[in-house]
């Protein structure tokens, strides 16, 4: 019973930090089909912001927002420069995103240099359940995640914005009909993701070091779990592709190395590709 | 027809003058130039491996690398274990057909589910990502993190002929030898009806599909062709580098091969191949002036490559020169 | 024998019958035109024979063989070849290109293909325009470029989805003649289903006309004209007949 529990909350918390990670990548690819390769830069600046921040005496809460911020208008004027005139070539969308991840990368070494940082643990400790102790700052992110993907459901599903969003993602002339400013639209949308991104990358960098490179390792495991939780299902998607990728990550590195149980997974995510494209569990 | 039969032998004499004074080289030159161009020259291969799929089929594949390391890890662990036949053959052989049939059982399984382009593209990057974890774990046969040291070979045939490659001009000569067949191959299979079938795909795969094609087949062929050349290519360089190592298949490194091919024009073979070689020589000479800002600077050559034109600089003299042409034929006739 | 037999074919969509228990029968070099009111069911009819989509019940059968759960690929190969309202060519590439891709699926020797190519390019009218770009054609012309397309992959039996919208009174009438060609002197048998009954009526082939997914009235353009259902439901309606 003790076991069960503590791996429960144990899974919830992989799959929640592994969902606020993937997310900003969700809402750009499901809502304006960019698949955006500087995700992982997009991470890494997050948290390269938030160390900064700390280093100027500027409370860890407000770092991480405030980096949140500045990459989603850094987002923003990539979209409007540059993106903006490529949405009908989802090719030359990867191209140009995986080049900003290029020059970011780049740049942060150029700005920060190569050596790793740290961001202290603004919560150390732990909640002591008994049977179990669970660290408190990733019980904070996993709260913290839960309540946005609960916002931005409300926001997509309750408000009429949302749903002239959503009815943009069915049909773009029909949106612009009921009088949705598409390019705004996108462009919003596409800050917002990027906003996303920031934020985790400041979210997660008390539990990482800090290199120019860390954000690579969740580039493709989010891009799985968009791909397995299903495009376009930003919300239950996310969160059950993260369940299932964090999940099998766990497991398989159970029993083999985490080297291995990366491979397995990737092997994983392939198959799903080919046999349900849609998505592991939605329908088509 | 007159027109397209012009610009062909216009293509055809440049990619022989570039040959030609490849050839030339080590009469005019010598030391570290003809160590380390061979090594482009197989860069500028890797980068037809990928043109042949992105220019002249429509696929993007972020696994080219995974592939020349494939090629790479073949020769070295052939050699090292020291077979009776001949080793270096063997090697080269073995690194062109296991990564053919790793291209296409991937490219097979994904092809024939229809999977759109940009989910090929994905999973060609966890194709990467795996051959690298793999290269770094498996210690016993790939070196793990340490690589494998390669000897460079020698080519014998029985006691008939025997060729060392030790020295650098010999491995010059060798290396552009191969380079030529392999290019001289690939624009044969361009040209042929094959090829003319995947312009098809690029343009319209819906349409070939309805008129009767099998296109998965298609794909499935030019990147099972496309993964045997970097192999090949790959296999080369293990034994001309004398060092192989997880790195060669890091997603990084095939990213490098998109920006030669975005840079030097994706739709022509001479063009990629100039590119493999032009960026590699100039990301070497940039990292021994600026360390600090080359990949900078070649990330945002490849940005506005990307935005100004699709045809890379072959694309863009392609069009300078047609615009000549037209200007010429219109002066004429006025 | 037959080139096409349809028998009892029938498609329902959620419950709602498209085609209901069609059954028509196509010679080998016959022409026939298949008119009805918007929702009739004629593209449903076509797309059940070209493979786009699978019948609810009933079966079609190609030389002589059950061809019903052949996919799209396999009936094109057979000889059925469809033309569907807005041309899908090669944009990018030339005429030539264009009619070449369909013809080196018969893997031909050089001769022959050259010959392939030639003749089709003169069948369609095309042949002046066979260095240019098929982007760059007249929407007519892109027209006849996908019917050519059809000829260059020997098809059998050609399937014409309003082959004639939004054409100019001239490139009407030089359809006509190519249709009446193909099918008269090419052999070849052909299904085309048309708004336009001026079109009809200078095509002179045999009409079926469907109304609700049935087969309501087969004939002549005579009989069908003079038929009173068929101008009810159909010839009579002004806003249909342009």
């Amino acid at each position: 019973m003790e076991l069960a529990a503590s791996v429960i909350l144990d899974t919830t918390l992989i799959t929640l930090t592994l969902a606020l990670a993937a997310f900003g990548l969700a809402i750009i690819y499901g809502l304006v089909g960019v698949i955006n390769m500087g995700h992982g830069a997009m991470l890494t600046l997050g948290a390269y912001f938030t160390w900064a921040g700390l280093q100027l005496e500027i409370p860890f809460v407000l770092s991480v927002i405030l980096g949140g911020f500045i990459v989603g208008l850094i987002g923003l004027l990539f979209e409007h420069w540059i993106i903006k005139r490529f949405y009908d070539s989802p090719y030359e969308t990867l191209l140009l995103t995986w080049a900003f991840f290029l020059v970011t990368t780049e740049l942060i070494k150029i700005v920060f240099g190569s050596d790793f940082r740290t961001v202290v643990n603004p919560y150390p400790g732990s909640i002591n359940l008994g049977f179990y102790k669970i660290p408190t700052y990733r019980t904070v992110i996993c709260l913290f995640t839960a309540f946005v993907i609960l916002l931005t459901s409300f926001v997509f599903f309750k408000t009429s914005t949302g749903i002239k969003i959503r009815a943009m993602i069915q049909n773009r002339e029909m949106a612009s009909l009921l009088g949705l400013n598409i390019s705004l639209t996108y462009k919003i949308i596409f800050g917002f993701g990027c906003f996303m991104a920031g934020l985790a990358g400041g979210l997660v960098a008390p539990m990482l070091s800090v290199s120019p490179y860390m954000g690579d390792m969740y580039l493709v495991r989010s891009f799985f779990v968009v791909i397995v939780g299903g495009i376009g299902q930003i919300l239950s998607g996310t969160i059950i592709g993260s369940f299932v990728i964090g999940g099998l990550e766990t497991i398989v590195a159970l029993f083999s190395d985490q080297v291995i149980a990366q491979v397995a997974v990737f092997f994983f995510a392939i198959i799903i590709l080919r046999i349900r494209p849609q998505g592991i569990f939605s329908e088509k | 027809m007159q027109n397209t039969l012009t610009k062909i032998s216009g293509e055809t004499k440049f990619e022989f003058l570039i040959f030609l004074a490849l050839a030339l080289i080590p009469l005019v030159f010598s030391g570290y130039i003809l160590f380390i161009l061979p090594q482009y020259m197989l860069f500028g291969l890797l980068a037809v491996s990928l043109s042949i799929l992105w220019g002249f089929t429509g696929i993007v594949s972020f696994g080219q690398a995974g592939f020349f390391a494939i090629g790479a890890y073949a020769i070295g662990i052939v050699v090292k274990s020291n077979f009776l036949m001949n080793s270096a053959i063997l090697g080269i052989l073995l690194g062109i057909v296991f990564s053919a049939v790793v291209a296409g059982v991937v490219g097979y399984f994904l092809f024939s589910a229809k999977v759109k382009a940009t989910y090929f593209v994905l999973a060609t990057l966890a194709l990467s990502i795996i051959i690298e974890q793999l290269a770094k774990s498996q210690k016993e046969i790939t070196g793990g993190w340490n690589g494998l040291f390669v000897d460079r070979i020698l080519i014998n045939f029985g006691d008939l002929f025997e060729y060392s490659l030790f020295n650098d001009v010999p491995m010059y000569y060798f290396t552009l030898l191969l380079t030529i067949i392999a290019f001289v191959l690939i624009k044969f299979l361009i040209s042929s009806n094959f090829g003319k079938i995947l312009k098809g795909i690029r343009e319209n795969e819906d349409r070939i599909l309805a008129l009767g094609y099998n296109t998965s087949i298609y794909k499935t062929l030019i990147f099972c062709v496309s993964g045997a050349l970097a192999g090949f290519a790959g296999s080369i360089y293990g034994t001309h580098a004398g060092f192989v190592d997880p790195s060669l298949a890091r997603v990084l490194f095939s990213t490098e091969v998109i920006v030669w091919v975005a840079i030097g024009g994706r739709n022509s073979i001479i063009g990629s191949f100039l590119g493999g070689i032009l960026v590699a020589s100039l990301a070497n000479y940039l990292n021994s002036i600026t360390p600090e800002y080359w990949q900078l600077i070649i990330g945002i050559v490849f940005i506005a490559v990307v935005i100004l034109f699709k045809g890379g600089l072959a694309g863009g003299f392609e069009e300078i020169y047609y615009r000549l042409i037209t200007k010429k034929y219109a002066s004429a006739r006025n | 024998m037959h080139l096409l037999e349809i028998n009892n074919l029938s498609k329902s969509f959620k419950g709602l019958l498209a085609n209901d228990k069609i059954c028509m029968e196509l010679k080998l070099g016959e022409a026939r035109c298949i008119i009805g009111p918007n929702g009739a069911g004629k593209t449903t009819l076509i797309s059940m024979i070209s493979g786009h989509l699978f019948q609810s019940s009933g079966n079609i059968s190609f030389n002589g063989k059950n061809i019903g759960n052949f996919d799209l690929v396999k009936r094109v190969r057979l000889g059925i070849g469809r033309k569907f309202q807005t041309p899908t060519l090669f944009d990018n590439l030339t005429v030539y290109e264009n009619i070449e891709l369909s013809v080196i699926r018969n893997k031909y020797d050089n001769l022959k293909k050259f010959f392939k190519i030639d003749e089709t390019l003169k069948l369609i009218r095309l042949f002046d325009e066979k260095d240019v770009l098929a982007n760059t054609l007249s929407h007519g012309q892109r027209q006849w470029l996908e019917i050519g397309l059809l000829i260059g992959n020997n098809v059998k039996l050609l399937l014409l989805d309003e082959p004639t919208a939004g054409m100019t009174t001239e490139e009407t009438i030089a359809t006509t003649k190519l249709i009446n060609n193909l099918s008269g002197e090419k052999n070849l048998s052909i299904i085309v289903i048309e708004h336009d009954i001026n079109f009809v009526r200078e095509l002179g082939a045999q009409i079926t006309v469907l109304h609700l997914g049935k087969i309501f009235a087969e004939g002549n353009y005579n009989n069908i004209e003079n038929n009173r259902f068929v101008r009810e439901i159909y010839l009579g309606a002004p806003d249909v007949v342009n």
